[in-house]
């Protein structure tokens, strides 16, 4: 993964890129949770 | 002589003065029967008639007497001028000669001695000048010496005077410079970059020209050229202090929206709860967010860092606003 930093580009540090996929994984919860509650409120429907 | 004679001449005797009558003139002359001495009367009295008209005070007798006297006294005059010139002038001469020379000698003598007088006084008075001119010199170095340690105590006691009231002084303008600045929002484009690749992560900690930066208040402005998926957003703001002021997750952004995310400048972050100080992320529900403006309050933004879930593609602009300490 890369970085811009003031307009240079820079490859992200392991800690930077850990950070990066803990949002990529809390999205993919997000979407998840979202999709269960589709299902659920489909299911009732 | 006829008769016409003696009237002509008794006239021309009246006229020139003659105060006996016609008579006593035939009676005279006829008396004198020697005619020089007829013409000598006649001349005496012409003669003093002449010199009465000519302001003659005396009698006739005393001008007669005169005229009989007369070549005596010129003869004495002349031998009165002749001693005159030829012995008394001399004399005089050398007399005044004699005397001026010895006056010239006594005026010499006189001027030598003044001006040894004198010499002697200017001496004295310019040695009476110099000391008293050194005296005035020496005083008016002590007096300027006493005056320059005057003016400086002064000085020192003034200067020292004036950081303590020029530094609150300056403190409360600062305070009073934020507050105005953080109410009256005077936002300027602080840096503007565009990716150059696909990036996850921006990071702006220097200004345009190069410098860093201590802002009280920032808002960003992010434009991606194309549709880059669904994800999350983070902004965190890292203050001068060492702390992180996280604006939290950004959920739910609708890529497909590239026309105008965050463009608006107009909603303070702030204001919704979505500014959090500390080193954890919040998770704000919002879908939609229009804008990354945020307040600062006691501290300094010196960095800011934007984080996506998914990839800015290249062409990515973010823009950051603040208002300058």
């Amino acid at each position: 993964m890369k970085k811009c930093v003031n307009g240079e580009i820079y490859n992200m540090t392991p800690e930077e890129e850990k950070q990066i996929s803990r949002e990529k994984i809390e999205t993919i919860d997000d979407k998840i949770a979202e999709l269960q509650a589709v299902v659920l409120e489909n299911i009732g429907g | 002589m006829n008769a016409n004679d003696y009237l002509s001449l008794y006239q021309n005797l009246t006229a020139n003065g003659y105060t006996g009558t016609m008579e006593e003139l035939m009676e005279q002359m006829q008396a004198d029967q020697d005619p020089r001495a007829v013409e000598q009367n006649i001349g005496m009295v012409t003669a003093y008639a002449y010199a009465v008209s000519k302001g003659y005070t005396g009698t006739e007798d005393e001008f007669a007497e005169l005229m009989a006297n007369f070549g005596t006294t010129a003869q004495e005059i002349e031998i009165a001028v002749e001693t005159f010139v030829n012995i008394t002038v001399p004399a005089a001469v050398q007399q005044v000669t004699t005397t001026g020379e010895a006056q010239v000698r006594n005026v010499n003598a006189a001027g030598a001695e003044q001006l040894r007088g004198i010499a002697a006084e200017g001496t004295q008075q310019r040695q009476n000048v110099t000391t008293a001119g050194e005296q005035q010199v020496t005083a008016i170095n002590n007096k300027g010496t006493e005056q320059i340690d005057a003016v400086q105590a002064k000085g020192d006691q003034v200067i020292a005077s004036i950081p303590a009231d020029y530094t609150e002084l300056a403190e409360e303008v600062s305070d009073v410079k934020s507050a105005i600045n953080k109410l009256t929002a005077q936002y300027e484009l602080i840096s503007e970059i565009t990716t150059t690749e696909a990036v996850n992560r921006i990071d702006i900690n220097r200004d345009s020209t190069g410098n860093m930066f201590n802002l009280s208040a920032v808002y960003a402005v992010l434009s991606v050229p194309s549709e880059t998926g669904e994800g999350n957003l983070q902004f965190w703001i890292n203050t001068a202090s060492g702390n992180r002021l996280s604006a939290a997750y950004i959920p739910g952004v609708n890529v497909t929206n590239t026309g105008g995310w965050f463009s608006s400048k107009s909603m303070n972050w702030s204001c919704f709860g979505g500014l959090y100080k500390g080193s954890g992320s919040q998770y704000v529900t919002y879908t939609s967010v229009p804008s990354f403006n945020m307040a600062i309050r006691n501290s300094s933004c010196k960095e800011v860092t934007l984080i996506n879930s998914v990839t800015f593609p290249a062409g990515t602009t973010f823009s950051l606003y603040g208002v300058k300490e």
